[in-house]
């Protein structure tokens, strides 16, 4: 007798349409709890007037000051650029600190570091001592890789300002913790997702195990541990213009200054200067991301 | 130094629900050429994982150079893995490094830590030429410093044979070694295995389906069906009806068959 044709998997229509009608329920009870009407929505007094004069300003951004500025002030344009090149340097400066975090934090968040495959040390006892404080060190490694991500740079910036005050070192700690815990758990991942072919052969031909995690397996995530540094860097360029409105000398300070003054052609200089930037980061990011992942 | 020397003892590889390998005997002397012949799923490649100290043996035991590979402390096993060059049937290189980086990486099982990261990052002069000797020997002198995955799959196939052989091992265990190249290419390789084998006193397994290859390039045949050992001889003593036996399908296959062709 011929073996019958294995049941059909069955697909279950009305899963998909119950998850749509959850979100819909959902967004309906938050705008209730919320209080939200549509006339929110309706602009305050003189506040189109306001809009409209801000966006006629685009086409036109300020090539001068458009108040006289006190003495010594550089052309506004050299202002611009000073304010620009600052935002990469606190940029720079905290995706350092974070990608020395995250690679330390990675390696100990990193399953596969911990793995029975890695535990290859040169004694009997060394392996039995990792594979007790394994659990513990890798569940340590990812509470601080949680702790880190789950408060924003936004809220590092005040916290540090509150203990630190208004210095350098505030505003690249606030990128920097954030960034380096996002970095870890990214950088733990594609470590324990890349091919394990590799670093099997190097086990079979007797590498021990940090060799065999850093020759076998790191080599084959790197690329795209590349490709998300650079990405990072590129949110790092904005965190760093929006710390500028806690006071610190980025594009961010310029813009709240000159907004402030209702200055809107000198704010519009700014903006121009920020898309710049970052748009040449991007191409830039986007080209070497192509080099590594190519 | 002297080819490796292995022997089973009724060894036995089982993962759960399976046998992969049952009480396997087996002794295979330095230097010999033998060819493990049998249909798929018959337990050639457990076969080869357990003369390579890749796993370890559910029942019976292993013997590389006459040392019983359960009785070795961990720092032992290495040693031993790093005179055993193993060429996996993907190869199993590091796409993204370079093909001498790659073969550099043959030698890390006798290296430190350090050691070995530096060899591979900033390899010294007498270690480019020590692979770029090895390179030209095994055909892709040329091939030194481009990427692996900018190389053919033959040339993928001569960068993993040369780092087993910068291993500086004293046998190479192919697993499939021809499986996914033509037959003019299938000769190349095999040719080459064997004339290593021969310069260099390495024992040599590789796992074949090509009878007809096997028999060109090998001294001696173990047939596998079914996770057992089902002949062992060399060529000139493998009859015709060894190998019909080998291939033949069983009653329950033949009726498998016979319902999906109805």
């Amino acid at each position: 007798m011929p073996p019958s044709a294995p049941e059909p998997r069955r697909r279950r229509p009305g899963l998909r349409a119950a998850l749509a009608l959850l979100f819909l329920v959902l967004g309906l009870g938050a705008a209730v709890a919320l209080d939200l009407s549509p006339a929110g929505l309706a602009p305050k007094e003189g506040g189109l007037r306001l809009l409209g004069e801000f966006l006629s300003h685009a086409h036109a951004p300020a090539m001068d000051y458009e108040a006289p500025p006190p003495d010594g002030a550089p052309p506004i344009l050299a202002k611009a650029l000073e304010a620009a090149r600052r935002t990469v340097v606190f940029a720079a400066a905290g995706m350092s600190l974070a990608l020395a975090i995250g690679l330390v934090l990675g390696y100990f968040a990193s399953a596969a570091w911990w793995s029975e495959d890695m535990v290859g040390g040169r004694s009997g006892s060394s392996r039995s001592l990792r594979r007790l404080a394994g659990p513990a060190l890798w569940t340590a490694a990812r509470a601080l890789v949680v702790l880190l991500r789950s408060v924003h740079e936004l809220l590092w910036a005040v916290l540090f300002l509150a203990a630190l005050g208004l210095n350098s070192a505030t505003a690249v700690l606030a990128i920097a913790l954030p960034y380096g815990g996002t970095l870890a758990k990214v950088f733990g991942e594609l470590v324990d997702e890349a091919p394990r072919d590799a670093s099997n052969a190097l086990r079979q031909l007797g590498a021990r195990g940090a060799q065999t995690f850093l020759l076998g397996l790191v080599p084959r995530a790197l690329p795209d541990m590349c490709a998300y540094a650079f990405y990072r860097f590129e949110c790092a360029i904005r965190s760093s213009a929006v710390l500028g409105f806690f006071g610190f000398e980025t594009l961010g300070f310029a813009i709240k200054q000159s907004f402030e003054n209702l200055h809107y052609g000198e704010v519009w200089l700014y903006l121009w200067t920020l898309f710049a930037l970052v748009a040449a980061v991007e191409l830039w990011s986007s080209r070497v991301r192509r080099r590594f992942v190519a | 130094m002297a080819g490796c020397t292995f022997e089973l003892r009724g060894a036995t590889l089982a993962h759960p629900g399976v046998v992969a390998l049952a009480d396997a005997r087996l002794a295979i002397a330095a230097g010999e050429r033998v060819a493990l012949v049998g249909p798929s799923g018959a337990g050639k490649t457990s076969l080869l994982r357990l003369l390579g100290a890749a796993t370890r043996a559910s029942a019976g035991s292993v013997l590389v150079d006459g040392r019983d590979l359960a009785s070795l402390a961990p720092d032992e096993l290495r040693r031993v893995r790093a005179r055993l060059g193993f060429v996996h049937q993907d190869h199993a290189l590091v796409p993204n490094l370079r093909a001498i980086s790659n073969a550099l990486l043959g030698r890390v099982g006798s290296q430190g830590l350090l050691a070995s990261l530096k060899s591979v990052w900033w390899p010294s002069r007498a270690e480019e030429e020590a692979v770029h000797a090895l390179f030209v020997r095994v055909g892709i002198g040329e091939r030194l410093y481009h990427r692996v995955d900018s190389l053919s799959g033959g040339e993928r196939q001569r960068v993993a044979i040369a780092r087993a052989l910068h291993q500086d091992p004293g046998a190479l265990l192919c697993d499939e070694p021809v499986a996914s190249v033509d037959p003019a290419r299938a000769r190349d390789t095999l040719a080459l295995l064997r004339s290593l084998s021969m310069e260099r006193g390495l024992t040599l397994v590789a796992s074949l389906h090509d009878l007809a290859l096997a028999r060109e390039h090998f001294d001696r045949l173990v047939g596998l069906r079914r996770g057992r050992i089902v002949f062992d001889a060399p060529v000139g003593r493998v009859g015709e009806a060894d190998l019909a036996a080998l291939y033949q399908l069983d009653a329950d296959e033949r009726s498998d068959l016979a319902s999906v062709g109805a």
